[in-house]
C-alpha cells in the first residue's frame, strides 16, 4: 500500500513537465495532423494527395531532364551522399587527428563548421561556390577546371549545397568518434597485438564493433538533420535556381508564409515528422535497451 | 617453452628512468614474479618482455632469440592483463578463439583447443555468453583461457588478480599455480602482492625504483633479505627497523639502542659484523620473531627488552601487538591466548638467531 503511495506521489512530479510538453509539443502536433487533413472537401486525404502529387515534392520530369526532383527526393538525395560521406570522414579524421600534435586545434577548426550558425554557414556555402569569391573555383582554377557560380545552376545548386554541408557537418561525427575512440581501452589494441592482429584487423574486429552505439547516434543525428535541413538552403538558394535546390522544409515554409496555405504546409509538416520519427525510433529503443543492460 | 633472459635492460621515458639496467632470467618452465610498489617498473618489464614497450637499452631474449625489434605477436607469447581486455562486443568463445584465427588455424583445431581450455578452466557452459553476462572471477577465466589455447612459449601475467575480491583471489592464486604444474610453461608474472608473489613465485624479483633489489627464491628473501626495503616489502606486519649501535663488552657483542641490550649470538659474528663495533647500525627483526617469557621456556634476559602496549589487534590465529620501547615503535606477533591489554608493560624476547644487522647509509644488509 505504501508503495503504491509512493509511486502515485512520485508521479504527481512529472506533472509540470508533462503539462508543458502538452502544451509545446503534443498539442501542436496534434493541431498541425489535424490541419493537414482538414479540408472543405471529403474525402479528408485529399490534402495529401494534392501535396504528393505536386510538382514541388516530387517532380517525376525531373528523371527525364535533371534537377528539380522535387523537395522530397532533394531529401532523399542530401540522405544519399551527404550520411556516408560525412560519417566516414568523420571516423577517418578523428582517428588519423588521435595521435597527433595539436589535434585539438585542427579538432576545433574542423568542428567549427557545426559552431557557426547554420544561416552564417549557408552564405558562406553560397561563397565558396561562386565563380569569383570562390575557394572551390579557386581550386579547380588552380587544376585547370571549369568554373562556374555552382549554385547558380540547376544542375549543380543542390550537388554544391549538398557538398557543402558536408564541411559543415563532418565536425560532429569526428569529435563523437573521437569521444568514442577515447573510450576504447588500449588494453584491447594490446591484447590484439599480443594475439597478432594487423592494425587493419584491428580496425575491423575491434574499433568498428566498438564505435557501433556511437555510429547509431551519428547515423541518426545527420538523417535527422538532412530530414529538417532548411537554414543553409534558405540563405544560399532559397530553393532555386527553379526548385533545383528545394527541400522539405523549405517548402512547408513556402506552403505556409508564401502561399498562406496552411493545409498544404501541416501535410508536408507531417510527413517530415513522420520520417524522422522513423528514423529516430531505433536509435531510441537501441538506447533504451542499453540502459536496460 | 623457451628461457627468457634480460641483460642490461633499461627503459626511459624522456629523462624518466622506469626500469635501470636489470638483468633477469627465467628458466625453461619457471615461474618468475616480479613484485614491488606501484612505480617500481615491474609492468613495464613485463610489457617490455610482451613487446608492448620498446626497449631503450639492453637486450631481451626468448628461447635464443634475441626479441627486441620483434613484433609482439611473433614473440610466441600471451599476455593476461589486469582488467582482462576481453573483447566486450565477442563471446567467450570468440575471445578465446581470436588469437588463433589471425594464426589460420584450422577451424576443427581451433574448436578442440578452445573446448579443451574452456574444460579445463571450468567455464565450458559460458562459451557463448559475452564477457560482461560474466562474474569477475569466470572473466579471469575466459582471460587464462585465451592465453593457453594459444600455447605458447612464455606466459605474461599482469597483476591479474588484483581486480578481484580477496576470497576469490586466494582460490584463483590456486588455480594459477596448478594451471603452471599442469602447463609447465614459462612464466612471468607482474604483482603488488607480496603474497602471491610468495605463493607463485619458484624465484621473485623484488623490485625498487627499476632496480631489482634481490632476485631469488622465496624462501632466501624472507630468511635473507638483500636490504631494509626488500625486509620491509616482504612479510606482514612488517620486520620492525630500530636505530642501533654494536658495542663490545667482555668480548660480548651487543646491539643496543635507545630502550634495548641484546647479545648477538657468537655464530653471527662475521668478520663483516665485527666489522661494525662502535659503529651505528639498524637492527632489524620480524615480528613473527617476538615472544613474550610465557612463550619462551628457558632464561633469555640477554635477548628481551620492555615495552608498553599501546594497540592490540587479534586476529583469532594470532595476536599484533603495537608496543613503544623507549620511543620506539615494535610490532610483535604473538599468541593470540595472552592476557594482553593496551597501557600494559610487557617484555618483548627477541629470536636473536634470526636478527638481521643492516648498514644505516647504504640499507644493505650487513647478516
Amino acid at each position: 500500500m505504501a508503495r503504491v503511495k509512493e509511486k502515485i506521489s512520485r508521479s504527481l512530479f512529472i506533472i509540470p513537465a508533462l503539462a508543458l510538453l502538452a502544451t509545446f509539443v503534443v498539442y501542436p502536433v496534434a493541431s498541425t495532423i489535424y490541419l493537414s487533413f482538414a479540408t472543405g472537401d471529403p474525402p479528408f486525404p485529399a490534402n495529401y494527395w494534392a501535396v504528393l502529387s505536386s510538382r514541388e515534392i516530387i517532380d517525376a520530369r525531373g528523371f527525364v531532364r535533371g534537377f528539380p526532383l522535387g523537395a522530397l527526393l532533394h531529401n532523399f538525395l542530401w540522405m544519399l551522399i551527404h550520411l556516408p560521406l560525412t560519417t566516414f570522414l568523420g571516423l577517418v579524421l578523428a582517428i588519423i587527428v588521435r595521435n597527433v600534435r595539436g589535434s585539438g586545434v585542427i579538432k576545433s577548426s574542423i568542428f567549427l563548421g557545426m559552431v557557426i550558425p547554420m544561416i552564417v554557414g549557408g552564405v558562406i556555402i553560397r561563397f565558396m561556390f561562386d565563380k569569383d569569391a570562390g575557394v572551390v573555383n579557386a581550386v579547380l582554377g588552380l587544376l585547370g577546371l571549369t568554373t562556374r557560380s555552382w549554385t547558380a545552376h540547376p544542375e549543380s545548386a543542390l550537388l554544391a549545397l549538398i557538398f557543402g554541408s558536408v564541411w559543415l557537418w563532418t565536425g560532429f561525427s569526428m569529435i563523437l568518434y573521437s569521444a568514442g575512440l577515447s573510450t576504447i581501452p588500449r588494453d584491447y589494441y594490446e591484447a590484439a597485438m599480443v594475439d597478432g592482429a594487423t592494425p587493419v584487423r584491428m580496425f575491423f574486429s575491434i574499433t568498428l564493433p566498438l564505435l557501433k552505439p556511437i555510429t547509431t547516434v551519428i547515423v541518426t543525428m545527420t538523417i535527422l538533420w538532412e530530414l529538417k535541413i532548411f537554414d543553409i538552403v534558405y540563405v544560399a538558394t532559397l530553393g532555386g535556381p527553379g526548385g533545383a535546390s528545394n527541400v522539405l522544409a523549405l517548402q512547408m515554409y513556402f506552403y505556409a508564409f508564401r502561399q498562406f496555405d496552411l493545409n498544404r504546409a501541416s501535410v508536408v509538416a507531417t510527413i517530415l515528422m513522420f520520417l524522422t520519427l522513423a528514423a529516430a525510433i531505433p536509435m531510441i529503443t537501441s538506447v533504451i535497451r542499453r540502459e536496460r543492460r | 617453452m623457451a628461457e627468457v633472459k634480460l641483460k642490461e635492460v633499461t627503459k626511459k621515458f624522456g629523462n624518466f628512468t622506469a626500469v635501470d639496467r636489470i638483468n633477469l632470467e627465467a628458466l625453461d618452465g619457471e615461474f618468475v614474479v616480479l613484485v614491488g610498489p606501484s612505480g617500481c617498473g615491474k609492468t613495464t618489464t613485463l610489457r617490455m618482455i610482451a613487446g608492448l614497450e620498446e626497449v631503450t637499452e639492453g637486450e631481451i631474449y626468448i628461447g635464443d632469440r634475441l626479441v627486441n625489434d620483434v613484433p609482439p605477436k611473433d614473440r610466441d607469447i600471451a599476455m593476461v592483463f589486469q582488467n582482462y581486455a576481453l573483447y566486450p562486443h565477442m563471446d567467450v568463445y570468440n575471445n578465446m578463439a581470436f588469437g588463433l584465427k589471425l594464426r589460420k588455424v584450422p577451424k576443427k583445431e581451433i574448436d578442440r583447443r578452445v573446448r579443451e581450455a574452456a574444460e579445463l578452466l571450468g567455464i565450458s557452459d559460458k562459451l557463448r555468453a559475452k564477457p560482461r553476462e560474466l562474474s569477475g572471477g569466470q572473466r579471469q577465466r575466459v582471460a587464462v583461457g585465451r592465453a593457453i589455447v594459444r600455447d605458447p612459449k612464455v606466459f605474461l601475467f599482469d597483476e591479474p588478480l588484483s581486480n578481484l575480491d580477496a576470497k576469490l583471489r586466494v582460490r584463483m592464486r590456486a588455480e594459477l599455480a596448478e594451471l603452471h604444474q599442469r602447463l609447465k610453461t614459462t612464466t612471468i608474472y607482474v604483482t603488488h602482492d607480496q603474497v602471491e608473489a610468495m605463493t607463485l613465485g619458484y624465484r621473485v624479483a623484488v623490485m625498487k625504483d627499476g632496480v631489482v633489489q634481490q632476485y631469488d627464491a622465496p624462501q632466501v628473501i624472507y630468511d635473507q633479505p638483500a636490504n631494509m626495503f626488500v625486509a620491509g616489502f616482504i612479510g606482514s606486519p612488517p620486520m620492525n627497523f630500530l636505530d642501533a649501535r654494536l658495542v663490545e663488552e667482555d668480548s660480548k657483542v651487543f646491539v643496543q639502542g635507545k630502550g634495548f641490550k641484546l647479545l648477538v649470538p657468537q655464530d653471527k659474528l662475521t668478520d663483516e659484523v665485527r666489522s661494525f663495533i662502535g659503529r651505528e647500525v639498524v637492527f632489524g627483526i620480524r615480528p613473527e620473531d617476538l615472544r613474550t617469557p610465557e612463550m619462551v621456556r628457558e632464561d633469555r634476559t640477554e635477548a628481551s627488552f620492555p615495552g608498553r602496549v599501546r594497540v592490540r589487534e587479534p586476529l583469532g590465529d594470532e595476536l599484533i601487538v603495537y608496543a613503544d620501547c623507549a620511543g620506539d615503535e615494535v610490532i610483535a606477533k604473538l599468541d593470540p591466548h595472552l592476557p594482553i591489554e593496551p597501557g600494559q608493560e610487557i617484555t618483548l624476547i627477541a629470536a636473536m638467531e634470526r636478527m638481521h644487522l643492516f648498514d644505516p647509509e647504504t640499507e644493505q644488509a650487513i647478516i
